[in-house]
């Protein structure tokens, strides 16, 4: 009889954790119980009760920057606090954010933050998984002096891009935050998503792509046409 | 008139290199009635060595006309006077941080294909010629060169292609207006903001719930 309370006991303390993990991910995971929307722009204004609110935009480098800072000049950002978020030595995308905010009309600061780049292009196995987990634990403490997490995560990959948004969901599903995520995969990709694309692809509350082909191999992608 | 030659700025593409800066070219550009050519060769940096200068430097090594010119710098130009008395500026830069500056200034451009070069260019109205680099490994530059192209958004041409009597006509039929372009418009104009928009909404109500 103890025997067998024990071994209940013990398959409990396993399988109550993993039931509460697994219901609480089917609860926060977009992919799983958000409906796939396709709306057309109504080209709204903000209303006023959301001005002041937090976005997060990540700017991936190259040409990821040159999309993103493209996709920009048709929002308008001047009521919200905006978090920039660069690569270090990623001067480039600082200066083209830089110029960006000059033409804001808007006497809000942004605030930048600079993280450590994930993995270098044809960096060896082991040294690349270690500097992905320093990137996750940069990510981490950079995210912790924010004052407050952003209501919006708005990206377009690279690679680097993932460490920030999969951090991001963990406060979410820890209950710590609420950002959705945004992700407009590049134009450059006609037939088929990046490899940032289908690691994001079950986190983000809205996945555009640019491409109609694209949008037809997944259920959730949005496709409006090209958006820069 | 200006003709702009970009050709990226972190792979080296040689093989346009090669085409645009050579001897039948330049007279191409003469003959066509353009008076300054700016050339960017692209920042390729590897150990020490800048692979995209050393590139330049060897293909102007190989021609008539600039035989004994050299690139030393980030940027330097050079004159050329053809027999005919008439006169050339070539300027070479390895990469601009503010390329819309150099596209707006131009007639006509030659661009490599990727993407965020080419939507700044077609934003800009600019004439286009699109050369896209078939040794990429993930060749998704052609598919979109030729989307546009099919568009008529610019002209497309893989860079196996480059043949100077075809590329020759396409210049000179954009220049007499007998190859007429479509201005470049994004159909969906606030997409984006709405999407952001709503998301925001959806954060904060999400807030408040919590919060009461």
């Amino acid at each position: 009889m103890e025997y067998e309370t024990r071994i209940l006991v013990r398959s409990l303390l396993v399988v109550l954790p993993l039931f509460v993990i697994v219901s609480r991910l089917i609860f926060v995971l977009p992919s799983v119980n958000s409906p796939v929307i396709n709306d057309r722009a109504d080209g709204a204004e903000l209303p006023s009760w959301l001005s002041g609110s937090n976005i997060m935009i990540f700017l991936g480098s190259g040409g990821h920057t040159g999309e993103m800072m493209s996709i920009l000049s048709k929002v308008n950002l001047t009521q919200l606090n905006r978090i920039w978020v660069v690569s270090s030595n990623d001067s480039t995308s600082i200066l083209k954010c830089k110029e960006y905010e000059d033409t804001l009309k808007t006497n809000t600061a942004p605030s930048f933050i600079s993280l450590l780049r994930a993995r270098d292009v044809g960096e060896p196995l082991l040294s690349s998984l270690k500097s992905t987990i320093r990137s996750f634990i940069d990510t981490f403490l950079k995210l912790r002096q924010l004052p407050q997490l952003p209501d919006v995560l708005l990206v377009n990959g690279p690679g680097t891009s993932v460490p920030i948004a999969y951090m991001l969901f963990l406060f979410r599903f820890l209950g710590v935050g609420n950002t959705r995520i945004v992700y407009i995969e590049s134009l450059a990709r006609v037939n088929d998503l990046s490899l940032s694309g289908k690691l994001l692809l079950p986190i983000t509350d809205r996945f555009i792509v640019q491409w109609p082909a694209v949008a037809n191999r997944y259920k959730r992608a949005e496709y409006y046409g090209v958006l820069i | 008139m200006k003709l702009l030659i970009t050709t990226g700025a972190t792979v080296t593409f040689t093989r346009l290199l090669r085409f645009v800066l050579s001897d039948p070219m330049l007279s191409t550009y003469i003959t066509t009635g353009f008076r300054h050519v700016t050339v960017q060769y692209g920042n390729e940096i590897k150990n020490g060595v800048h692979v995209s200068r050393c590139a330049v430097n060897e293909i102007l090594r190989s021609t008539a006309a600039f035989k004994h010119f050299q690139v030393t710098d980030d940027t330097c130009s050079f004159e050329y006077h053809d027999k005919g008395g008439s006169r050339i500026v070539l300027e070479f830069l390895s990469f601009s941080p503010d390329l819309n500056s150099l596209i707006r200034s131009s007639d006509l451009i030659i661009s490599h294909g990727g993407t965020g070069t080419l939507i700044d260019i077609l934003k800009l109205h600019k004439k286009l010629i699109v050369v896209y680099n078939e040794s990429l490994m993930d060749n998704h530059q052609k598919q979109i060169a030729e989307e546009f192209a099919r568009s008529q958004f610019c002209v497309s041409v893989g860079s196996s292609q480059l043949e100077q009597d075809e590329f020759t006509g396409y210049l000179q039929a954009l220049r007499d207006g007998k190859i007429v372009l479509t201005s470049y418009h994004s159909p969906v104009e606030h997409i984006v903001q709405s999407i952001v928009y709503r998301e925001l909404a959806h954060a904060r109500l999400h807030h408040s719930r919590a919060k009461s």
